[in-house]
């Protein structure tokens, strides 16, 4: 997908190790589909295994809608005594020795999930758990089994994994497959590292806010008042005026925002949700919210731990990935790595 | 009627829900639950059940533990019949196994201290072929203890796999694949043997499943009895039915929710006809179809929401509750209905003890032939082995000998002042029960609480206007005719 192993330095292992090491579940997330999520796990995987530290890791299933088999898995090369999470059909043709600890509670669309923990060296296929409670309880089997750190790859830009309350840190793949120009590929990897980087509220509004009842709430100095909708769908903007703070503990939508937008109100509106995860707008709605004066904040914040870059594009073609590094690295704080080849610049 | 139709009428569906069994075979299990006709068997099943019962009421702790484990339990069915037919199980299935005898196996120690527990199966057999390290956790491989060629294999293969240089892995690509080749063969070989160790203790593992079904239904039941406040009834020979503080548990936990609670009732019903008489709001249907469902929990085994119940078992149990939403068929209400009374006539049950409770039988048709149906089946009944309960609207219903006459006291006493909204109305009704000598005429309340839910005064006057008139006339008539 990537790059061939010998092109790779190790400087890039060893700065993504430092990166990663204080987290005990790294979820890594991509700006779209093909961006090197799971290059990234690999190095992850291999970096666990160089170190002797013991990993769970999984891969998030496709709910169905792509049929998963042999042929579409990608095999992921691992070293013995990693704890894995995978559909019962895909372990059934793992030629990898391993113990099986648990079988799913849950069954997904395509089946059940195996939690195993390889015996041998080998190559695993993994796709595992689709929803979030899925995901908890193999976080929870992983732990029981005594995983030191737990890896979650993610598929397409879902980011089901990457919920503050499952994952502490999170690695972003974006790369050219976004766009071949440098600029648009720079603009499309921000907007989402503005999502995963909202800011959260402040620490005394934070314990006011975290033990409210499911529904919408407008916040007044300080405090609480429950709007009586149960989700934001319902809430007109009529009802909003300048300066307000309301909070949903569900999800907020795209209708909503633009509700907003479209009210042209003087001086912006501050919108809380749980984390970035509830968020449901496109990123050009975000940005125009933002841009007018509206801010978002979030009661868990998320750690948003590395940017790794693909410079592989849609089309095969490789691109500069050191301009790439560079255009991005002027425009956010986050570090910038280039998973297949070189060191953080 | 059919089963499904019967258990949603009568509620008992909610009884099921709200059991909160654990395994996916007991959820499985209650969803086809058998009903007894046979009176020996079904107290034989009390009985015993009542035992569990108490044993799990004097130990909670003991209780808690159990549902632990029972949570942890998957269902194995599938497994286990693969093995009973000979085939071969892969190591998802061998771990199935091995889990859940693990688990299977701690709920027996758990429950070895009673004695109505000492039939469980043994199954310590069946674990030792899948623990040969003996470490007796949850997991499962194809362990090297299982074969000294197979550790030898897999020794040489890690020797192997562990030189990692570019020249090394190319060079023992091949003997590495031999060996592999060689360790699969050999796996297999040994997946076959475990699987026909296994298949002679298929019958106990069959056996252990069905204890832990049991096991989790019982427990529910029993946690269930304490949550609604449900008792053991009593199995009687003679046809008749006796019901101190009748309640519907439905209800009752709503009512809890608003800090109220459900007014029992003291029924009894003797063979064959009993007719109800009641205002409407005055809670009929809502008895009969209490009675339906304790009938119908009392002949699954089950307690029955009532203070005290002394109850025949019958061989049939039906209840009209005269709302019919199938239009699909084209019939109207009324037709459906009939339909229905004549496939449960038809069955010749003459002398099938059946309970019947018809929920205002023919109250979709005018009151003249209605009442006429009513009257005639009430005659037709009398000669069957029934204990049938008819409420209704119509007059007169039932002059027969064999008749009893109950009557919802419903408002009576109630004064029109009394009674301003539909909520003092609810709390206005009375719903114990009051025996009538005779067949009596419907009480008179329907403008009563027509009224009190808000119908214009204009029109409750002109109703009473208009039963002013028809009255003077029904007393010319009569004079005139004598």
């Amino acid at each position: 997908m990537c790059c061939s192993e010998r092109n790779e330095l190790p400087g890039s292992l060893k700065s993504l190790h430092e990166l990663t090491r204080r987290f005990s579940t790294v979820a890594i997330i991509g700006t779209k589909k093909a961006t090197g999520k799971t290059e990234v796990l690999r190095k992850l995987i291999r970096i666990a295994c160089d170190k002797g530290r013991r990993i769970g890791v999984t891969s998030l299933g496709t709910e169905g809608e792509q049929q998963e088999s042999t042929a579409t898995s990608q095999r992921i090369a691992v070293c013995e005594g990693v704890l894995f999470a995978t559909l019962e059909g895909l372990f059934r043709s793992t030629k990898i020795l391993s113990e099986l600890l648990h079988l799913s509670s849950f069954s997904t669309a395509i089946g059940k999930i195996v939690v195993a923990r390889t015996l041998a060296s080998g190559e695993l296929m993994l796709s595992g758990p689709v929803s979030s409670s899925q995901i908890r309880e193999v976080v929870k089997v992983f732990r029981e089994a005594g995983a030191e750190q737990i890896l979650l790859d993610g598929y397409a830009a879902r980011t089901t994994h990457a919920v503050p309350s499952i994952a502490d840190g999170i690695i972003l793949a974006t790369g050219a497959v976004l766009s071949d120009r440098i600029e648009e590929f720079v603009e499309g990897t921000l907007d989402v590292i503005r999502l995963v980087s909202l800011q959260e509220v402040h620490a005394s509004l934070k314990q006011n806010l975290v033990n409210l009842e499911q529904g919408v709430w407008v916040i007044d100095k300080g405090r609480a008042t429950k709007t009586g909708k149960k989700t934001i769908l319902s809430l007109s903007a009529d009802y909003l005026e300048e300066g307000d703070i309301i909070y949903s503990t569900g999800a907020v939508g795209e209708s909503f925002v633009k509700s907003i937008l479209d009210k042209d109100l003087q001086s912006g509106l501050t919108i809380i949700v749980k984390d970035f995860t509830r968020l449901f707008i496109s990123f050009g709605t975000l940005r125009s919210f933002l841009e007018r004066g509206g801010s978002i904040q979030v009661i868990d914040k998320a750690t948003l731990a590395a940017v790794a870059v693909n410079p592989v594009s849609g089309t095969g073609k490789v691109a500069d990935s050191r301009a790439f590094i560079e255009a991005l690295s002027a425009r956010t704080d986050i570090p910038v790595i280039d998973v297949c080849m070189e060191n953080r610049p | 009627m059919n089963e499904q139709d019967r258990i949603k009428r009568t509620g008992f569906d909610y009884i099921i829900r709200e059991l909160g069994v654990i395994t996916p075979g007991a959820h499985q299990r209650v969803r086809k639950i058998s009903f007894y006709t046979d009176r020996q068997e079904l107290e034989s099943l009390l009985s015993e059940f009542s035992k569990k019962h108490d044993y799990f009421q004097a130990n909670p702790q003991l209780v808690k533990k159990l549902r632990e484990v029972l949570r942890d339990i998957r269902d194995i069915t599938r497994t286990c019949e693969l093995l009973t037919r000979g085939h071969t199980l892969d190591d998802i299935q061998l771990f199935e196994i091995k889990s859940f005898s693990l688990r299977f196996s701690d709920i027996r120690a758990m429950l070895s201290g009673s004695k109505l527990y000492d039939d469980l199966p043994d199954i310590e057999e069946v674990i030792r072929i899948l623990d040969p390290e003996e470490t007796r956790i949850s997991s499962f491989y194809i362990y090297d203890a299982y074969s000294d060629e197979l550790t030898e294999l897999r020794a040489s293969m890690r020797k192997l796999q562990r030189d990692v240089t570019e020249e090394a892995r190319i060079e023992n690509r091949h003997s590495l694949d031999e060996l592999q080749k060689g360790a699969e063969r050999l796996e297999s070989q040994i997946r076959k043997e475990l699987s026909r160790r296994l298949m002679w203790h298929a019958r106990e593992i069959g056996e252990a499943i069905e204890a832990t079904i049991c096991l989790d239904i019982d427990i529910a039941k029993s946690l269930q009895i304490e949550r609604f406040g449900l008792n053991r009834p009593v199995f009687v020979e003679e046809r008749a039915i006796e019901y101190l503080g009748l309640f519907n548990p439905e209800l009752d936990q709503e009512m809890r929710c608003s800090g109220k609670r459900f007014q029992p009732v003291d029924v009894s019903l003797t063979t064959p006809v009993t007719v109800l008489t009641g205002a409407n709001m005055s809670g009929k249907t809502v008895l009969l179809r209490t009675l339906a469902l304790s009938q119908i929990m009392a002949q699954a085994g089950f307690y029955v929401p009532a203070e005290s119940a002394s109850i025949p078992v019958f061989r049939k149990i039906f209840f009209f509750s005269g709302d019919y939403e199938d239009i699909g068929k084209g019939l109207s209400s009324f037709a459906h209905e009939m339909s229905e009374l004549a496939a449960v006539l038809r069955e010749r049950c003459l002398n099938t003890p059946m309970l019947l409770l018809l929920d205002e039988l023919a109250r979709n048709t005018n009151p003249h032939e209605g009442t006429a149906i009513v009257n005639a089946l009430v005659k037709y009944l009398s000669k069957m082995d029934v204990v049938a309960f008819i409420s209704t609207h119509y007059d007169n219903i039932g002059d027969f000998d064999k008749t009893r006459f109950l009557r919802i006291r419903g408002l009576s006493g109630c004064s029109i002042e009394e009674v301003i909204s539909a909520d003092s109305l609810i709390n206005s009704i009375d719903h114990r029960l009051v025996e009538l000598p005779n067949p009596a005429a419907s009480p008179r309340e329907a403008l009563l609480i027509a009224r009190a839910v808000g119908v214009p005064d204009e029109v409750i006057s002109g109703a009473e206007q208009y039963m002013k008139i028809v009255k003077g006339e029904t007393e010319h008539d009569k004079q005139t005719e004598s």
